[in-house]
């Protein structure tokens, strides 16, 4: 089962990540993961929560898409270059990843865009390679 | 289409040549009053060496010099005026976005011609007895309210005055008494349009608007497309300016190719802003207009600062009346960026096409050493945005070369969050000149 995670298009100015923050703060939602990319005058906030949908409604007005990851824990003996090694031999490309701010169920966790989310969730659970649903994140 | 066969006046429909002959007639009283009984024009004619039986084809208007908003300015506050102050009812005053404020004085019959030149642009577009008119015009000062008022009166709608501000209680107002016209700017049409849908209303089911009167700014086809999908079904642009009444002086007609201007009021000509000279049908210039049926505040050849071209040719809908090109712009909004002239219209026209755009844009003017520099900033749709940045940069580049490919200019365009852009409940200020300030 694939994560919800949600992006918001902001002006690369100041406080508009506070307002993200705050918005969701207010309705206590967490933010479990993050990641900002930058493209010169905007910017793309990346937002794993662990309350997606009272998250969108928090963030009402905002641009903000919508798309689903797979997420992975990562434990001492959790191997990325088999991960990515599974997943190139099976041609999904890995759009973008990043790591969670906080652990997750006891772990931190890879957050991983791919070409194609249920194929690497296939690929990755017939490999005894563990992936986090949202009701993880409760 | 039987309510847009609606005539309010039969001469909508008189032939040309008797409408030439009532035009020249009537041409030839306003300069004959004019070189006897006012002081400033009377002194303007003789200088310029033409007496009224100069005057004795349409074509000899040409040899009457200009009136230009400063010889108003010069005037002010009544110098202009034809009448007594005891024949005065009205006082309008615009509102010096370009100046000083300049003063309109109306008599009784001014104003009843205006009403009966709104009324023929109201009917023109379909409105008539039963449709409830949302006036959202500015009353007051600003000619646009008490001008659409007056029409949609005639032709016995009812009418809200709502006026301007107060968003949420427009909406209100508009469902509650099933408004079917509403007249404003199309750039407040645009923002009721995108905050009744932030409301969760949709306005094609909620709503019962038929018909918009969108003027007071100049718009382009692009923006008719989203309020005709967003808001109704009917957009059509009225035009007029306060010097010469207000709005009314021309609309458009169901065809929807150019502005039918009432020439049994006003003699339209166009010409080449620089040297004054006339231009022919199609070719685009500054509009002038002669009135010839006012009294309190006639005008000779008055230099509009819009700019249009003029269609003589036969209009479907059986009105004679020439026809005036949908204004592209003022000739002070033009920009001359880097040689090359741009309207904000045109820029408008090009964001207006892309789905991926929201309704507000800026267009920005800095300063870069000593050319002047331009800027577009554009509130993307929250259904465009991706969560990879390449595909936004993707489309800023998209918007960009689509400017490139009408302006044949590279303008730097951001792409900025929706909501962010300032909101106007009247006249849209789109042109931001930081050029003083850079």
């Amino acid at each position: 089962m694939p994560v919800t995670q949600i992006c918001v298009f902001v002006e690369n100015k100041p406080g508009r990540f506070a307002e993200v923050a705050s918005r969701l703060e207010q309705v206590k939602v967490r933010i479990l993961a993050f990641c900002i990319a930058d493209a010169g005058d905007f910017g793309i906030i990346r937002l794993i929560v662990n309350k997606p949908e009272s998250s969108i409604k928090a963030l009402e007005g905002l641009a903000k898409s919508i798309n689903q990851v797979v997420v992975i824990p990562i434990a001492e003996q959790t191997s990325l270059s088999k991960i990515a090694n599974l997943l190139g031999d099976k041609k999904v490309n890995i759009d973008y990843a990043y790591t969670s701010a906080i652990p997750i169920n006891g772990n931190l966790a890879l957050i991983l865009r791919v070409s194609d989310t249920e194929k690497t969730e296939k690929i990755l659970m017939e490999n005894d390679i563990k992936v986090l649903t949202q009701k993880d994140f409760g | 289409m039987e309510s847009h066969m609606l005539f309010y006046n039969n001469i909508e429909r008189i032939n040309r040549k008797e409408l030439e002959e009532l035009q020249l007639r009537k041409l030839r009283a306003t300069v004959q009053l004019l070189y006897d009984k006012n002081p400033y024009f009377g002194r303007k004619l003789r200088q310029a060496q033409v007496k009224p039986s100069d005057i004795n084809k349409l074509e000899d208007l040409s040899k009457i010099p200009f009136t230009t908003k400063d010889d108003l300015r010069i005037n002010y506050p009544t110098g202009l005026l034809n009448v007594g102050m005891d024949k005065v009812v009205r006082f309008h005053v615009s509102s010096g976005t370009t100046g000083d404020p300049t003063v309109v004085a109306y008599t009784k019959s001014d104003i009843d011609k205006w009403s009966e030149l709104n009324a023929r642009c109201l009917a023109m577009m379909g409105v008539k007895r039963g449709d409830v008119v949302q006036i959202a015009y500015g009353y007051g000062l600003f000619t646009g309210g008490l001008g659409i008022h007056y029409g949609a009166e005639r032709l016995g709608a009812a009418i809200i005055p709502s006026s301007t501000g107060n968003t949420k209680r427009q909406i209100k107002l508009m469902r509650d008494m099933h408004a079917t016209v509403l007249a404003c700017t199309p750039s407040y049409a645009l923002y009721l349009a995108e905050t009744i849908i932030q409301e969760g209303l949709d306005p094609k089911k909620d709503l019962n608007l038929r018909i918009g009167v969108f003027g007071a700014e100049p718009w382009s086809e692009s923006v008719r497309k989203r309020l005709m999908n967003q808001l109704c079904p009917e957009p059509y642009d009225i035009y007029g300016l306060s010097e010469l009444c207000g709005p009314g002086v021309a609309a458009e007609c169901h065809i929807k190719d150019g502005l039918h201007i009432w020439a049994d009021q006003f003699i339209p000509e166009v010409i080449d802003p620089k040297t004054g000279e006339v231009l022919g049908p199609g070719e685009e210039g500054e509009l002038v207009v002669t009135t010839i049926d006012k009294e309190a505040m006639p005008l000779l050849r008055y230099r509009t600062r819009d700019v249009t071209c003029l269609d003589l040719e036969p209009c479907p809908c059986g009105r004679t009346h020439p026809k005036i090109s949908r204004i592209k712009g003022r000739n002070d909004d033009m920009l001359k960026i880097r040689g090359v002239n741009v309207f904000p219209s045109q820029i408008e026209y090009v964001l207006g096409k892309m789905e991926e755009l929201g309704d507000q844009y800026q267009i920005i003017l800095t300063k870069s050493g000593p050319l002047d520099d331009l800027k577009v900033k554009v509130e993307v749709k929250p259904s465009a945005v991706s969560d990879k940045p390449w595909d936004m940069i993707e489309l800023k580049k998209k918007v960009e070369s689509e400017i490139y490919s009408v302006l044949n200019l590279h303008v730097e365009v951001d792409l900025v969050e929706p909501g962010s852009l300032p909101r106007s409940e009247g006249k849209a200020k789109r042109v931001l000149d930081l050029r003083g300030s850079t």
